[in-house]
């Protein structure tokens, strides 16, 4: 009586022991010592069955029971019996120690290990409370697969809601009824509005913008089961309502496509915005890029002809004129206008070679400045005397209008550049004049020297004033070319302007004159690669 | 068996035997018994411990045995010609940690012809969730001897010996690849009928049959004792009366009853509700006679390697409480012929494999190595 009282108890603490539990590891891990304690057991193991019905260890209890070799011994005796045969309780009797496989309903093999016999009718109860355990095991598996799906579910919502929210296309979706349930972060980005603010509220089929910027055809194509695509149109902000705000216009491209149910029947519309104004913006770029290059191959083929004709005409002369000093029939005074010829024409080309190595110097950055104290009145003075006779031969006045003050007319600087700006531009305005006055002002502004070269000559036509510092651009000058020279001057001008910390601009007007204004910096300083500050 | 007895309190003395077995060959691990009276603070005994490189387990006991006799003070040393795999586990970690600790260690001791000494804090948090851990891991592979250690007076103390020093709140084991002999018995018997413990909390049994413990508990052990069972003599009586846990095709486990309280029963270990119990009652003449099986059983299973003349003695501190002077008439049984040394535990741990591990109350082990 008191034997049968105390396994009754031990079966009913098995029982319970584990039926709250849900999930299936916990259960066996609290069971599996109880079985081992209450039912005074050396081992306590379970077999599980897989998918091909064959049942495999999954847990062993204690530790050192499953490494011993009787287990593998137990373990496959177990094993070989079919699925029928493993509802029968099993027992095997092995180094005079009892085994027992008790069926876990179909989730497998209850293994206990024991060195006493169990009584035959106790084994018969206890087979009925591991068939239970069994039961409890098998919905718990149940419960965890399903959690896991859910979870699996729930990570797969996640990843494609974070997919749609980062998203950079505007992704907006409607119900049967046009009503917006769902927006993306590009939405709120491209409206600039909050998604809350239209979200269950915003009605895409009542909507009178839609409708004013003709969008409203395809929506209604799209719920009736069509896919469409209207690719780069131009959304005007001043067609939107109210609530959404857009700085200005956007290029969109735009799809509209139905989502349907299981059984096929349209439940959403997606309508889906690429703002590809960013696209059309480098497109516009792309087509100007290519005109101006368009543009420079021309000048540079303009360039290739005019150069071909500034080394070629010298080159003439000088062939010409050596050719006709070998003859010995003309006199001596014939003989030195040929000798001036030839050195004129040698000169010329010196000056087209100096032009093409100063400006490829200046556009591989390889052109250095020599800061020294330079005395700017003595540059203008010098020039003025090296063009004097180039002037007075053209029957054109050459005058310096004004000069600096003492002390200021000495800055650091670099002297030969400073010396070729004058130069050039006196050269250019006496070239460009047929008569009249070519005038040199020098005059201190703050920190900086501003000067100009005045001519009246044939001007420079408006349309090309602001091109006149191009390189080659004296070269494209059409039917009014009618002077020599490469069209490089001006650019290297510009770009030693510019090395001396100042910039340079003109005034023209056609037929009445040219004033070419330069600045240049009279405190100079460098950085430390020579540039200026 | 050899076993070494420093009686004073002697620093020298103890350091030059502990250097002694350290440099011995035949000696791969030491257990050090220490009595609980006039003990050696935990900064007197560090030093001699860390200094030794040989294994040492052990703990502080309410008393030890040496020579067949109890020895309130000094310390036993018993060195051991096989070695120990040793390990300290913290009782107030988690129980999860224990079985993660076992395996990294023990993975390999898997030897069922083995030996596994434990010694517990018996004030330890998690004692029962300890012993259950190292069934889980051992099962009946090896076999287990030790106790509870710690002072009778149930204060706190860091009675548990490693290399490293003492520890409280914790347990100590040592896995020996040896063969030990056990003998486990108490010679209580029951009288009443069963009884379901239907609450517990912690060691304290608060009601027996679905009524007061204590209720239940007075009125069994004055029908058999026609004594009148008050909160006065309760420690008196009780001690003859332990209780009994019900095991399916084992021997009783017993669990001693120390204290009355209004709440209900408290006991040395505790009893799990759920279980059922008998009320046990012996007498000098039983509780001796159960050393005799102890003595019997142990030296029936003796290997050949084993030393046939000494006892290693585990036995119950309430055992000498109910059997006062009459305790040398136990130890006399058991040392006859045998050089006898041990300890007396709170609490006995032993298992041959008949049985899940537990801790046993009143009992006594004697091992043979």
């Amino acid at each position: 009586m008191v034997e049968k009282c105390l396994q009754t108890e031990i079966l009913l603490e098995l029982v319970f022991s584990v039926s709250l539990e849900k999930n299936e590891h916990i259960i066996l891990n609290k069971s599996m010592p109880l079985y081992l304690r209450k039912l005074n057991c050396f081992l306590a193991g379970v077999l599980k069955r897989g998918e091909d019905d064959n049942i495999n260890e999954l847990m062993v209890m204690p530790f050192a029971a499953g490494k011993c070799g009787d287990w593998d011994i137990v373990k496959n005796y177990f094993t070989s019996f079919s699925l029928e045969q493993r509802q029968n309780c099993l027992q095997f009797i092995h180094n005079n120690l009892y085994y027992y496989g008790l069926y876990l309903s179909g989730y497998g093999l209850f293994i206990l290990g024991r060195k006493k016999e169990f009584d035959p009718f106790f084994l018969k109860e206890l087979q009925n409370v591991v068939h239970h355990l069994g039961e409890i095991l098998i919905q718990s598996n149940e419960i965890e697969k399903r959690q896991a799906a859910e979870d699996k579910l729930i990570e797969s919502e996640h990843q494609f809601s974070m997919l749609m929210q980062e998203s950079p296309s505007v992704i907006e979706m409607y119900d049967s009824n046009g009503l917006q349930i769902a927006v993306n972060k590009a939405y709120e980005k491209l409206w600039q509005i909050s998604a809350s603010e239209t979200l269950f509220c915003f009605n895409i089929l009542e909507c009178d913008t839609i409708k004013k910027v003709g969008l409203l055809k395809y929506i209604e194509k799209a719920y009736e089961g069509e896919s469409v695509s209207i690719s780069d149109y131009q959304f005007n902000y001043q067609n939107l309502q109210d609530s959404i705000h857009i700085e200005k216009e956007r290029w969109l491209s735009t799809r509209i496509y139905p989502l349907t149910d299981q059984h096929g029947e349209i439940t959403h519309i997606v309508v889906n915005h690429e703002d590809v104004t960013h696209q059309k913006e480098f497109e516009n770029k792309i087509l100007k890029a290519k005109e101006k290059a368009e543009e420079s191959d021309r000048l540079k083929s303009a360039f290739l002809a005019n150069m071909s004709h500034e080394i070629r005409t010298p080159m003439n002369g000088i062939l010409g004129f050596t050719n006709l000093l070998k003859q010995q029939a003309f006199d001596e005074i014939d003989q030195n206008a040929y000798v001036e010829l030839i050195e004129e024409s040698g000169a010329r080309m010196l000056a087209t070679i100096d032009d093409l190595i100063d400006i490829s110097k200046v556009e591989s950055g390889q052109m250095e400045l020599l800061i020294s104290e330079t005395d700017i009145n003595k540059e203008i003075e010098y020039v003025y005397n090296v063009v004097e006779e180039e002037a007075d031969s053209k029957n054109i006045q050459l005058h310096i209008s004004s000069l600096l003050d003492g002390n200021e007319s000495i800055i650091r600087t670099d002297r030969e550049k400073v010396y070729a700006i004058l130069r050039h531009l006196v050269k250019n305005a006496i070239k460009f004049s047929k008569e009249g006055l070519v005038e040199i002002n020098v005059k201190k502004k703050g920190d900086y020297l501003e000067f100009f070269v005045k001519d009246m000559g044939i001007g420079v036509p408006e349309e090309r004033q602001e091109a006149i510092f191009d390189r080659f651009i004296q070269a494209d000058i059409g039917d009014k070319r009618a002077f020599e020279g490469t069209g490089l001057g001006l650019s290297i001008t510009k770009a030693f302007v510019n090395m001396l910390g100042g910039e340079i601009w003109l005034k023209s007007k056609e037929n009445i004159g040219s004033t070419f204004y330069f600045t240049l910096s009279s405190k100079l300083e460098l950085d430390k690669v020579g540039r200026f500050k | 068996m050899r076993s070494f007895y420093i009686s004073e309190k002697d620093r020298t003395k103890l350091d030059k035997c502990l250097n002694q077995l350290n440099k011995e060959k035949e000696t791969k691990a030491i257990l050090f018994l220490m009595a609980d009276a006039d003990h050696y603070s935990e900064s007197e005994l560090t030093p001699l411990l860390n200094s030794c490189s040989k294994p040492i387990i052990g703990g502080i006991f309410p008393e030890l045995i040496f020579e067949g006799e109890r020895k309130e003070k000094g310390v036993l040393l018993l060195p051991l010609s096989f070695e120990l795999k040793a390990q300290v586990f913290d009782l107030s970690k988690d129980v999860d940690i224990y079985q993660k600790q076992l395996e990294e260690v023990q993975k390999d001791s898997m030897n069922p012809l083995s030996s596994l000494f434990v010694f517990i804090d018996s004030l330890a948090q998690r004692k029962s969730q300890f012993i259950e851990t190292l069934f889980n891991f051992f099962g009946v592979n090896t076999t287990y001897i030790g106790g509870g250690a710690g002072s009778l007076s149930f204060d706190k103390l860091a009675c548990i010996i490693s290399n490293e020093g003492l520890h409280e709140n914790s347990a100590i084991i040592g896995w020996g690849n040896q063969k030990m002999s056990l003998g486990v018995a108490h010679g209580w018997h029951s009288f009443s009928n069963v009884l379901k413990v239907t609450e517990t909390e912690n060691n304290c049994v608060k009601t027996l049959n679905w009524r007061p413990a204590f209720e239940v508990y007075k009125e069994t052990v004055e029908l058999h004792s026609n004594i009148k069972l008050t909160a006065e003599n309760f420690p008196e009586i009780a001690k003859s009366y332990p209780l009994g846990i019900e095991k399916l095709d084992a021997e009783m486990v017993v669990r001693d009853p120390f204290k009355n309280c209004p709440n209900g029963l408290h006991f040395v270990d505790a009893i799990q509700e759920g279980e059922y119990v008998k009320v046990l009652h012996g007498n000098l003449e039983s509780l001796i006679r159960g050393a005799e099986i102890a003595k019997k059983l142990a030296l029936s299973k003796l290997g050949e390697n084993m030393d046939q003349n000494a006892l290693f003695c585990i036995d119950c501190i309430s055992r000498v409480l109910f059997m006062r002077e009459s305790f040398s008439k136990e130890l006399d049984v058991i040392s006859k012929n045998k050089q006898l040394s041990g300890v007396l535990t709170i609490g006995e741990i032993a298992n041959e494999g008949d049985s899940f591990l537990e801790i046993y109350n009143k009992t006594i082990v004697l091992g043979v190595w």
